[in-house]
């Protein structure tokens, strides 16, 4: 069974899988659609709700990207949260 | 210059190890119309396009193959993990082990190793954009295979997802090819090599208006 912390983190995960997919997507679209304004504004809504994920994340359950981690913490962060690959703990 | 997020770009989960199916799935790793060679591909050709639709189009699909590339390397982790010598002899995985044990390593289901020769980077746009679009069939013809051996749901959702984006990198390059004849003469778009017999004449006027 999931712990209840590993339930949060899954959520929590799923939740920036979809907005960076949502995102990529848009970024595709705008390569070849340059000038489309409606898709801009969805680039940009969107990223805004990718970066507030990610930096909560960040603060709950270790940092996704370097940017991300948080100062003050006794070890670093990014060796000691687990990988994308690990079954039962990656993302 | 890259930068890393640790996620895979679409869950993956598996919980039954499967070595037979694993070496089937290694072909989208390092296969003939694998995320390696689509990676290498799409990487290397941006550098001689002359509008920067293509730049950029190039530029974003190449990464999101790295990506990919790592979801079908941990699809095969996870499909070889915890095994028994009966199992590896049992499913058929002894050739593979025996050489890379249970490592992600570059080739095809039928053993031959990854080469730069599984793309091509011709420095004629036309000529690569046209490979780009082949090729994303070529992925989803082989996630189309892939899916017909594949009864765990657990593995056959993420294949799913790979299958998916094939198509839409097909549409986004069918779209860089047509900027790109935008910008020629329509009278004669196949006659010589834009981005060599045009040099210093770079057709960028959609960012450049």
């Amino acid at each position: 069974m999931m712990t209840n912390q590993n339930a949060e983190r899954c959520k929590a995960c799923r939740n920036i899988q979809t907005l960076g997919f949502t995102l990529y997507d848009l970024l595709l679209f705008l390569d070849t659609h340059p000038c489309d304004q409606d898709a801009q504004k969805r680039y940009f809504s969107c990223l805004e709700q990718y970066n507030k994920a990610l930096a909560e994340y960040a603060e709950h359950f270790g940092p996704m990207n370097a940017s991300t981690v948080v100062p003050g913490c006794e070890q670093w962060e990014w060796v000691c949260t687990p990988f994308p690959w690990e079954l039962g703990g990656g993302c | 210059m890259w930068s890393y997020e640790k996620r895979l770009q679409y869950p993956v989960k598996i919980t039954q190890p499967n070595p037979k199916i694993a070496q089937v799935i290694i072909s989208q790793y390092g296969g003939p119309d694998g995320e390696m060679g689509a990676s290498m591909r799409y990487l290397s050709q941006r550098f001689s396009m002359p509008n920067r639709i293509c730049m950029g189009t190039l530029t974003d699909i190449g990464t999101e193959e790295l990506a990919h590339l790592e979801i079908v390397g941990t699809i095969v982790h996870q499909l070889t993990r915890n095994l028994t010598p009966e199992e590896i002899l049992q499913q058929g995985f002894q050739n593979y082990y025996v050489d890379h044990t249970t490592g992600i390593w570059p080739q095809s289901a039928g053993g031959v190793p990854f080469n730069a020769c599984e793309f091509q980077s011709k420095g004629d746009p036309i000529t690569d954009l046209f490979e780009d679009m082949a090729a994303e069939q070529k992925a989803r013809t082989t996630y189309d295979n892939i899916l017909r051996l594949v009864k765990d749901p657990e593995v056959a959702d993420p294949i799913r997802f790979l299958r998916a984006r094939e198509i839409v990198h097909f549409q986004r390059f069918g779209e860089a090819l047509r900027a790109l004849q935008e910008d020629l003469n329509s009278k004669n778009f196949y006659a010589f090599n834009p981005s060599f017999d045009c040099q210093g004449n770079q057709a960028n006027h959609r960012c450049n208006a």
